[in-house]
């Protein structure tokens, strides 16, 4: 079986969400198929500027084809766009234009995927609302598969994507919550798909004690890894667990691990690490009470899952439906809506280890039960097997 | 309220009904712990109605004194002269400010009549140019409908001419045949 993975940005340097997804799914299926990945020479997802050299190289045993990206992302011409799609009565011209400006425009790739669609079994299209998986899709439908990695945001909407989501030959669903949410949208209840995700990769030694001596953290702490900007819930974290220390007197602190596009308050107990290698954040997973995710907008949330694989209960957004989902199936987190049940929801984990105890391994079995590697490659061959025809291995 | 969990089976909807409860009563009932809204500060003294006029100047002794009630009782009668000349004065000071004021204004006034000119004429282009366009629309309508129907008719027509045709054929044929039996029989 020859398998095309088509993404926005690829490389062992960029950790961003579903290009990571792409990544690991990549590199695990490499194992089963001869697998290429088509993407572009971007490394920055603000401007897609060209940064990697054209052509053909090898990442961690994958081949990674480059092309380049015609036109930057100009923010000021995309907000435009942005505005007049999300803002206005508009055509399905405006929500190309949109498209086109959001990008990466690398046409290309768009071209290679059309004249090379012999030469691989499936094309597996990651991200949904980029310009390589509109006109890909489009360029090969009856041998794309989706992974559409979609956040319930209004784009989801745009009557663009709600006929894309009818052709492709079948969908890669990273939760429940999504299939659902794209089924309301497009009504391709016709087409084939199953709830996969990701695996997780857990290293074998993980340790606090490292993680508190490296770092000088003191005291129990609470954890946020990832981005920390507003999309993510940030500044309603910040407020929640300030206000929460000023009425309960906690003495739990805050950790947060991830590069910042926010001002963090300036609180003695709020301790802003950066961006820290994949070591040092297990090894903080591992000294951490509970993982508290904020986010409104998830797709999946691989931290989540890697908080569970490390036996850690969760503390999330309720608005967020992946994540409440994922926490009301698991059994292992819980969630809030706003203060009050913040409040609550966190004096109640902090105060009983042994709650924390069991919701962990209760993330633990779930994780081994849905979110190995094992289990994620069988998934991925049994959908790709299940489809009629054109399977060669 | 006490939380009730089954630590053998945790069953995270009952505990999120759990917290929830007791998230909506300790928002309902602010007690100690959790303090209600903050109670506003209150609002600045209210000035009194009327201005409290100042208490008088005690009269001035000695010479000054009688100085100053002098002048007073002389200058009593003109005293409204006085301020009105120092209105006057204060007026004429203002003047070409007053002048400037009222030119910006009488100009932004003359501008904004321009555009509302310009603007009722574009209403009115553009009102015209929509009925226009609705009444050509609508002699569109018409003129496709007829298109239609006369096509219709065009091709009923069509279809009866070519019956005809056919019917002419068949007699024609049959007139031949007779034609030709008629030969036979004169020739015979």
């Amino acid at each position: 079986m020859k398998l095309a993975f088509v993404v926005q940005r690829y490389g062992a340097a960029i950790n961003g969400g579903a290009e990571l997804h792409c990544r690991w799914i990549a590199e695990h299926m490499s194992r089963h198929a001869d697998v290429e990945v088509l993407t572009t020479r971007a490394d920055d997802y603000i401007t897609w500027k060209n940064h990697y050299r054209r052509g053909r190289e090898v990442v961690n045993g994958v081949p990674v084809r480059r092309f380049g990206v015609r036109r930057r992302r100009d923010p000021e011409r995309f907000g435009r766009a942005q505005e007049r799609v999300f803002g206005n009565e508009h055509a399905v011209a405006d929500e190309l234009h949109w498209l086109d400006e959001e990008g990466p425009r690398a046409p290309g790739l768009i071209r290679y995927v059309r004249r090379h669609r012999a030469d691989f079994d499936y094309f597996i299209f990651f991200s949904y609302r980029y310009y390589h998986s509109y006109w890909g899709i489009r360029a090969v439908p009856e041998k794309s598969v989706l992974v559409p990695t979609a956040e319930c945001d209004p784009v989801v909407q745009l009557r663009i994507f709600r006929d894309l989501f009818r052709l492709p030959r079948a969908f890669v669903y990273n939760s429940v919550e999504e299939r659902e949410m794209i089924r309301r949208a497009s009504g391709n209840d016709g087409i084939p798909g199953d709830v996969v995700g990701v695996g997780i990769e857990v290293p074998p030694a993980s340790s606090g004690a490292r993680f508190r001596e490296a770092h000088g953290v003191g005291g129990d702490y609470i954890l946020y890894v990832g981005r920390l900007d507003e999309n993510k819930g940030c500044p309603d974290l910040f407020r929640n667990f300030v206000r929460f220390k000023e009425e309960t007197g906690s003495p739990v602190r805050l950790v947060l691990i991830g590069s910042s596009v926010l001002p963090i308050p300036d609180h003695p107990d709020i301790l802003h690490l950066g961006f820290l290698p994949e070591r040092d954040k297990f090894d903080a997973l591992d000294g951490a009470l509970l993982l508290v995710m904020p986010s409104f907008y998830e797709s999946l949330s691989m931290v989540t899952l890697e908080a569970w694989a490390m036996r850690k209960p969760v503390l999330a957004n309720a608005l967020c439906d992946v994540l409440k989902g994922q926490c009301l199936r698991s059994n292992a987190g819980l969630f809030y809506e706003d203060y009050g049940e913040f409040r609550e929801a966190l004096s109640l984990l902090l105060a009983a280890p042994d709650l924390r105890r069991a919701m962990g391994e209760n993330g633990r079995r779930y994780y081994e039960a849905n979110y190995s590697w094992d289990r994620i490659e069988a998934k991925y061959l049994a959908l790709l097997r299940g489809l009629e025809g054109n399977v060669k291995a | 309220m006490e939380y009730r969990i089954d630590y053998d089976r945790i069953d995270v909807a009952d505990i999120m009904e759990q917290v929830k409860r007791k998230a909506a009563e300790r928002g309902a009932a602010p007690g100690p712990e959790a303090p209600g809204p903050s109670v506003p500060p209150p609002p600045p003294e209210a000035p009194s109605e009327r201005p409290v006029a100042p208490s008088p100047a005690p009269p001035a002794r000695g010479w000054k004194g009688l100085l100053k009630r002098t002048l007073r009782f002389f200058l009593r009668p003109y005293l409204p002269f006085l301020i009105a000349a120092d209105e006057w004065y204060r007026f004429r000071t203002n003047l070409p400010v007053l002048v400037r004021i009222d030119e910006v204004v009488t100009d932004l006034m003359r501008t904004r009549d321009g555009l509302q000119e310009g603007l009722s004429e574009a209403r009115g282009d553009l009102s015209a140019r929509i009925v226009m366009t609705q009444e050509t629309a609508k002699l569109l309508h018409n003129l496709s409908h007829n298109l239609v129907v006369e096509l219709t008719k065009l091709k009923v027509e069509e279809e009866a001419l070519k019956s005809k045709v056919r019917v002419m054929e068949k007699e024609f044929e049959t007139l031949g045949k007779r034609e030709k039996a008629i030969e036979k029989k004169v020739f015979e």
